[in-house]
């Protein structure tokens, strides 16, 4: 009981003061005349509420108590050492702990198999990620609906560059990818449906397969709002119910195939207001580049032009005017036959025909739409 | 078993008897010594409620202690030890975080700034005018304050529990020697704090 407390500090002088001998024995003498002074400090008294403070607080648990005393000093020799009343013993707390500990491994290993991992994403999302590029183009039910209900016309004139058997095969291609949508099925996590789409993908030949992994890189970077618009539009294009918008889908992409292949991205990238504006603007300037068909010679004004028989195609060529083109450049050519242009005499060796004899200028509707 | 010392202590008896889980003892024994831990304190920090404050944590550490409490020596000089403890602490703690409304006790290697405040503060406390009591506890309190806080509580603890050395020396951790030269320089000191309010009453 008698050892010192450990917080205790080390004596403070080695050397101690000169003391004399009556000092030596009594610390009232060592004090002298200030121990007479010291008397004036009053004894003071204890608050009356203090002992029932005390003893209530002694009454709290040894663990909270040191909480609230906000004290992690050590007792005197003798009493418990600070940390170990701060701890409470092992068989108290260790029971708690092993409870946590175990709620922990077991929240662990639910959460990683009812985690959805990204192979199993993409698998459960297969339909969206095989027909990709068909969705994204169409856009979202929204858009589709808005073209729907505005009644866009599709397009009188074919794609530049693109023969008829062209055109043509590109709306088979459409056709079948309408047809593959409405059978892929449904997005699902079902374990029996993963399990055969893996299987399915495992089958694919390397091209498909590679194929299908940029799609999954394209879709994995979507937002989450962009992949439940495309599983949407998925469901909504495999409901037989909603034909209208597969019909405009049929009409959008027909303008979207008018653009060159290297922009085509720039308008399916479109937001749907602006693609709608997109679509405002060309519908109405191709409208005033021909009149359109009225039916009255009965024809369907809405037919697509691939179904049309391309009859202004075969439409003569404008006729020439000289004067439409400049003069090629040299002194200025006498009017009038000259001496190598009579009658029965071709032109001379290295003079260009005359532009009557030149090819006529393609035609009008060859032209791609102004973008 | 109780040794010679602390046979026959009031004191000693009562914690034994918290030991074996008497909560009337506890009472008994806080009836006892709280106001004189309240006073030492009070005359340490120069605040009545951190004073009783410390002497509430001295007496919860005795409770917390109970249980492996071994009377080989009085109860005075274990019950010293933990209020030393406590005050070490509270010291540690305002160095750290200022909280306590103590009074700046003005240590003694700064003992000039020390005194040079006591003059400002009181001013109105010159030797003609030390008229009451009440004026000179204020000059002793202060003077009390310009020791540091080793030469404080063992003044104390000679001046209001009536150590000898060897249970201040105890109760501290120190040798006899350093206690002794503890208080001569305490002595030293309070007598330059406070000659210039004494020397008035000198003839």
């Amino acid at each position: 009981m008698t050892q010192p407390p450990r917080d205790a500090s080390p004596p403070q002088n080695a050397l101690p003061a000169p003391v004399d001998e009556a000092a030596a024995t009594d610390p009232s003498l060592a004090l002298g005349e200030v121990w007479e002074l010291l008397d004036v400090l009053p004894a003071a008294a204890a608050s009356p509420d203090m002992m029932a403070t005390t003893i209530e607080m002694a009454a709290v648990p040894a663990g909270e108590m040191m909480s609230r005393t906000g004290s992690g000093a050590t007792t005197a020799r003798g009493g418990r050492p600070a940390e170990a009343a701060a701890w409470p013993p092992v068989r108290q707390w260790l029971p708690g702990a092993a409870i946590v500990l175990a709620s922990l491994l077991a929240g662990i290993a639910v959460g990683r198999a009812t985690a959805p991992t990204p192979e199993s994403t993409i698998l459960a999302c297969l339909p969206v990620v095989q027909h990709l590029d068909l969705l994204r183009e169409a856009g979202s039910v929204g858009f589709l609906e808005a073209v729907a209900k505005g009644g866009y016309p599709p397009p009188r004139r074919p794609p530049p560059a693109q023969s008829k058997a062209d055109v043509r095969e590109d709306a088979e291609e459409f056709d079948a990818a309408i047809a593959a949508v409405r059978t892929a099925g449904d997005v699902t996590t079902s374990r029996e449906t993963l399990a055969a789409r893996r299987e399915q993908v495992l089958q694919m030949p390397d091209t498909a397969r590679r194929q299908l992994e940029r799609s999954a890189g394209t879709f994995q970077r979507l937002s989450g709002a962009d992949r439940s618009d495309l599983v949407a539009l998925l469901r909504a294009l495999a409901d037989p119910s909603r034909e209208q918008l597969l019909k405009a889908a049929r009409i959008w992409h027909l303008w979207v195939q008018l653009r060159d292949p290297a922009d085509r991205r720039d308008v399916i990238d479109l937001s749907a207001e602006d693609r709608l504006e997109w679509l405002d603007r060309w519908t109405r300037l191709d409208s005033r580049q021909e009149p359109r068909q009225d039916g009255r010679d009965g024809r369907d004004p809405m037919r697509p032009y691939f179904e049309r028989d391309w009859d202004n195609r075969r439409r003569p060529p404008p006729e020439f005017r000289r004067d439409d083109h400049p003069r090629p450049p040299g002194p200025p050519r006498p009017r009038g036959p000259g001496p190598g242009m009579g009658p029965g005499q071709g032109p001379r060796p290295g003079m260009a025909p005359p532009f009557n004899d030149r090819e006529p200028p393609p035609p009008e509707e060859t032209q791609a739409p102004p973008r | 078993m109780v040794s010679e010392t602390a046979a026959g202590d009031p004191s000693t008896e009562l914690m034994l008897r918290v030991r074996d889980g008497d909560a009337a003892a506890f009472e008994q024994l806080m009836g006892l010594w709280q106001s004189r831990l309240v006073t030492l304190f009070l005359h340490h920090t120069g605040d009545h409620s951190t004073a009783e404050d410390l002497a509430q944590e001295v007496f919860l550490r005795v409770y917390r202690s109970r249980a492996t409490y071994q009377p080989t020596a009085k109860f005075t000089t274990w019950i010293h030890t933990i209020a030393n403890n406590v005050a070490s602490d509270l010291r540690q703690r305002s160095y750290r975080r200022r909280e306590y409304g103590v009074p700046a006790n003005v240590s003694a290697s700064s003992s000039a700034i020390g005194l040079d405040q006591i003059a400002v503060d009181a001013s109105g406390l010159m030797p003609a005018r030390l008229a009451d009591r009440s004026e000179l506890q204020a000059v002793v309190q202060q003077a009390l304050g310009t020791l540091n806080e080793r030469q404080r509580m063992a003044v104390l603890l000679a001046k209001f529990e009536q150590c000898s050395y060897e249970e201040i020396a105890a109760a501290m951790d120190l040798t006899v020697p350093a206690v002794k030269s503890l208080l001569f320089r305490a002595r030293d000191q309070l007598r330059e704090a406070i000659a210039p309010y004494m020397q008035g009453d000198e003839p």
